[in-house]
């Protein structure tokens, strides 16, 4: 039931997120007033069907060309829904998220990621968002992101045969990264979003001071271990126990059958 | 429990609602919408 629900709210993020159908008929991206709100969500703002802004796009243009080098809006909304959810978005409303979780059905045999990996998705946060952006006046993160390559520079460069000749080495290099990590999500669950995203590397901050987090009742949990196993990044009990940076809070566990584990207000 | 840790989800509720408030007073959303009606080269990767 959660998980049939869990989908539902993916697909409606992703319709809503990207709902400028005819930019794709013309290739021209959306340049109406939405695009002045963020979107909580991965997705690419050069998209042609995007609505609204990619918050870590934002962050990165003002980390270079802001007044203070510093994105008090993104910030402030992305700190707002970690607040109230923690990761809540990214297992409820991300397009991208729901884009790994529908390649992780290809029936292939399945790997887990190291645990240390996980920490990466900081120091990406750290240098290619706020620093090297700042150095640079550059947004190293979109130069490199697959979602943007999905999402924004497939689609462009085929509906717009001017912008063609542009695309070298670098555009393969984007290839090169986003073929890595489509491949990836087929054997492993939401690699991009437990080794790279920073935007889940900023939400995960969240996870365990949020106001709605997940409760597991002592009394009721038997350690059976149901939880553990259904959990697709992995978490133990102890884990999931103290909402761990690593949860993206798809609730599967909740499914537990002593009713042990719930996800509510703190 | 002390009382930040009793009350943190409020603090960060009241500073995340503070940094977003002053961010539309700085006129940000207007910045970002001046960038993102523009395609990202860099997102393209042709730039």
């Amino acid at each position: 039931m959660v998980e049939r629900l869990r989908q539902l709210s993916q697909i409606f993020a992703t319709v809503v997120s990207n709902a400028y159908l005819k930019g794709f008929a013309t290739g021209v991206i959306y340049q109406g007033n939405l695009k002045q709100v963020c979107n909580p969500g991965f997705n690419c703002y050069s998209c042609p069907s995007a609505l609204f802004s990619c918050p870590i796009g934002a962050i990165q243009f003002m980390a270079a060309y802001g007044s203070y080098h510093v994105s008090f809006y993104a910030l402030g909304f992305l700190s707002l829904i970690g607040t109230i959810g923690g990761r809540i978005v990214c297992g409820w409303g991300c397009p991208f998220g729901f884009v790994q979780d529908l390649l992780y059905k290809v029936k292939l045999p399945k790997r887990d990621i190291p645990k240390w990996l996980e920490n990466f998705k900081y120091l990406l946060l750290v240098l290619l968002v706020f620093i090297i952006p700042y150095v640079t006046l550059e947004p190293w993160f979109c130069k490199l992101c697959p979602t943007g390559t999905l999402e924004a520079g497939i689609p462009l460069l085929s509906l717009n045969p001017m912008l063609r000749p542009s695309a070298g080495w670098f555009f393969m290099l984007k290839m090169a990264i986003l073929l890595f990590f489509l491949a990836w999500m087929m054997v492993a669950a939401r690699p991009f979003c437990r080794t790279a995203c920073p935007l889940g590397a900023i939400y995960s901050l969240f996870n365990p001071v949020s106001i709605f987090r997940i409760r597991v009742d002592e009394e009721k949990c038997t350690r059976c271990d149901i939880c553990s196993r259904e959990c697709p990044v992995s978490l133990d009990l102890d884990e999931i126990k103290r909402n761990a940076r690593g949860c993206v809070r798809c609730l599967r566990c909740t499914v537990c059958p002593h009713g042990a584990i719930t996800f509510g207000r703190t | 429990m002390s009382f930040f840790k009793k009350y943190r989800a409020l603090f960060l509720l009241i500073l995340s609602l503070a940094s977003f408030c002053a961010g539309i007073m700085l006129e940000e959303p207007a910045m970002i919408l001046s960038h993102a009606i523009r395609i990202c080269l860099g997102c393209i990767g042709i730039g």
